[in-house]
């Protein structure tokens, strides 16, 4: 296993919050987590995580506009939208995402994705 | 008898004066008489001579009648009067037996004797009258009658029948044919349309024995009237075809009669009272050298031209047939302009009832759209507040599982039961999102300004209704949208309606169409009351509504159709300003569109 990797996940639910945590971190990263897309943004710059797994749907800033200024300042970081909404796949304003996840409980397909990016990303 | 005696004989009637009373009486034009107690010509005037054509000295001294042939059964008189007056016979001086009414009085003679004088009055004249009067008054309840028909007449079809069979029956203007005219302004023709009357001699016979056989009234006769549709076109259809003349053809006789002041009478081939041009071809086509014509007229407006003639009988068209026919053109001009404003209302009534439907189908197709994407709506909200608690719970489950932390069996499958049931439960919760959900857009190109167009159509009765003028302005080049067409068209209904309801005290309301890069914008600006700051931020939610009726749905249906079509939304709006919505979509470009 590489060095530890950093992932933010910024979500709402406390719950969620805690399972991305676990799943994650079982998988071998190190796991910071913000409830709030302003918070998600400061701890993006005190942390700089490797990539971002999160929600549209906040409270206080959309989703779908923390991701368009966390990308406009760090380009390179991957940013994995996870959503309730499945609506949001087709919208323009979510194209700039890396992946866009449906919630499941099965988080088979978002730790599959964050491997992908991060290990695409190493390679690069 | 010597003039002495009859003196002497007048005197016992009249004493005095005789002379002077008998002159008098004697050069009377009445015809005049008196006779003594035996019925005795005393006194014979030059009236009496003249009438029966007995001169005086043949008559004097003979009964009465004798020198009189009284035909008819004279009428008893009043009893008690001495005045009898009756109508009767008398066989006048060239045979003829003449009708007239006898005034018989009696009169005493100063030697106790009765006689009596006798006034005749010659009824020829006023007999003739008489029948002319109630001959009149039958062509007046035949009009009558007609025009009664022509009231209730219900089509076109029905008052030019009534029109024909009216100038043609026995029991109506009784000539031989009828052929109507009417005005064709569309194709600038003065058209024969149609025509009642035999064929020739053989046909009218039979037909006038089968209907002499079994008489039936005007309205009978109208009712009844079916042209064989199967057989062959009656003789004077085609006559009334070949009548037919356009309109600017001045030297044509029919379209110069139709703008005569009145009647046109024909005789012999000549124009015998009215003016027209030359009837030559009218005289050929129809067969015969005499004829009328009536233009028929309503509010002074030409409508068409009733040609009649007795061409199987010959019968001399009088007078009194011209007036009769003039009066039915008066009524079958009226019932015609009737006609065709019943026509062209009907014709009104109809698209009206059309467009009626249609609204209310396009409204119900609306209302039923509306409420299903409310429950989807509904449905959407509530799959999604259960995705995220199934997400915690079976994802805790599943990673109590893999991290192989938990040993006991009966644990264990607890969990995997867990796992399951939320695997089941997401599954119910993907498949009511996927069902609320939209179909995903057909796309195609769609030129907005069709899209814009059909649904202020749509909504031209609102926009009518509150005052609100309308206008699409098209930017040169602008392309055509990659979108669904009746989509986008739901989408646009939408907005436009918000507009409508922002403007109910009328206003503007200009579509902008215009292509940017990659795209093509569609803005929807009115001038209605426009949106606070804090409704414009609600104003894309659903459910979220400031009109008393509104579903709060119409801009979260249009913004999610937009979305859906991976477009954007904008709303700038001022309060008292009015508010502009624009729309951006995918551009078609070439060979996109199946995209």
């Amino acid at each position: 296993m590489r060095e530890h990797r950093k992932i933010l996940v910024i979500e709402d639910e406390k719950n969620l919050r805690l399972l991305y945590q676990q799943e994650l971190a079982r998988d071998g990263f190190d796991v910071v987590t913000a409830a709030t897309a302003s918070d998600g943004i400061a701890m993006f710059e005190s942390e700089r995580p490797d990539l971002v797994v999160m929600d549209i749907r906040l409270p206080g800033m959309d989703g779908l506009e923390a991701m368009s200024r966390l990308l406009n300042k760090h380009p390179k970081t991957p940013v994995v939208l996870n959503s309730a909404y499945s609506s949001y796949k087709d919208s323009f304003m979510s194209w700039p995402a890396d992946a866009y996840v449906v919630k499941s409980a099965d988080t088979d397909e978002l730790r599959t994705r964050v491997r992908e990016l991060l290990d695409s990303r190493a390679e690069g | 008898m010597q003039l002495d005696e009859r003196t002497t004989r007048f005197d016992a009637f009249f004493p005095g004066r005789s002379d002077d009373l008998l002159r008098l009486l004697g050069a009377w034009s009445i015809p005049f008489a008196l006779l003594d107690a035996d019925d005795a010509i005393l006194v014979w005037n030059r009236g009496a001579a003249a009438f029966y054509g007995v001169a005086e000295p043949d008559a004097l001294g003979r009964p009465f009648d004798r020198v009189v042939n009284e035909l008819a059964e004279p009428v008893p008189a009043i009893a008690g009067s001495r005045t009898r007056r009756y109508e009767a016979r008398h066989r006048s001086v060239n045979g003829d037996d003449l009708p007239v009414m006898v005034t018989r009085t009696e009169v005493p003679a100063s030697d106790g004797t009765h006689g009596a004088i006798i006034l005749v009055t010659d009824l020829t004249e006023s007999k003739a009258l008489e029948r002319r009067l109630a001959r009149r008054v039958a062509q007046l309840s035949v009009i009558r009658e007609i025009g009664e028909c022509l009231q209730s007449a219900m089509s076109p079809a029905q008052i030019l029948r009534t029109i024909l069979v009216g100038a043609t029956a026995s029991v109506g203007l009784r000539f031989n044919r009828a052929f109507l005219l009417l005005v064709d302004e569309r194709h600038g023709v003065l058209r024969g349309r149609d025509a009642i009357g035999p064929a020739d001699a053989q046909e009218a016979l039979s037909t006038w024995a089968r209907l002499s056989a079994d008489p039936k009234t005007l309205r009978e006769l109208v009712d009844d009237y079916e042209p064989d549709a199967d057989g062959p076109a009656p003789r004077v259809l085609s006559i009334a075809t070949a009548l037919s003349a356009k309109l600017d053809d001045e030297t044509a006789f029919v379209v110069s009669a139709l703008a005569a002041p009145g009647t046109i009478r024909v005789a012999s081939g000549t124009i015998v009272s009215g003016s027209a041009a030359s009837p030559g071809n009218v005289v050929e086509v129809l067969g015969v050298d005499a004829f009328v014509a009536v233009p028929l007229r309503a509010d002074g407006t030409p409508v068409g031209l009733l040609v009649a003639d007795n061409a199987i009988t010959r019968r001399a068209i009088t007078d009194e047939d011209v007036e009769i026919l003039e009066l039915m053109g008066l009524q079958a001009a009226q019932a015609l302009a009737r006609g065709r404003l019943t026509e062209q209302l009907a014709r009104e009534v109809a698209s009206l009832e059309t467009a009626t439907r249609e609204l209310k189908v396009n409204q119900e197709l609306m209302v039923r759209s509306e409420r299903l994407t409310a429950i989807g709506e509904m449905a959407a909200r509530v799959a999604h507040e259960i995705r995220n608690p199934l997400v915690a719970i079976g994802g805790f489950a599943r990673s109590l599982l893999s991290s192989g932390g938990e040993r006991d069996p009966a644990t264990r499958e607890s969990l995997e039961i867990i796992v399951t049931e939320v695997d089941r439960l997401e599954g119910i919760v993907k498949e009511v999102l996927e069902f609320s959900r939209p179909a995903p857009p057909k796309i195609g190109l769609v030129p907005l300004k069709r899209v814009a167009g059909e649904a202020l159509e749509l909504l031209r009765w609102e926009l009518e209704h509150a005052g609100v003028t309308w206008r699409v302005e098209e930017a040169p080049g602008t392309p055509p949208a990659a979108a669904d067409g009746d989509q986008l068209f739901h989408a646009v209904v939408n907005l436009l309606r918000n507009a409508v309801h922002a403007m109910p005290q009328g206003g503007e309301l200009a579509v902008r169409l215009r292509g940017v890069p990659h795209a093509v914008e569609m803005a929807v600006a009115d001038t209605g009351i426009g949106m606070s700051a804090e409704v414009l931020a609600h104003a894309q939610e659903a459910f979220y509504t400031t009109k008393p009726n509104g579903s709060g749905l119409g801009l979260t249906i249009a913004s999610q159709i937009v979305r859906d079509h991976r477009g954007e939304i904008r709303i700038d709006s001022h309060e008292g300003e009015g508010t502009t919505v624009v729309l951006l979509l995918p551009a078609a470009t070439e060979g996109a569109a199946d995209a």
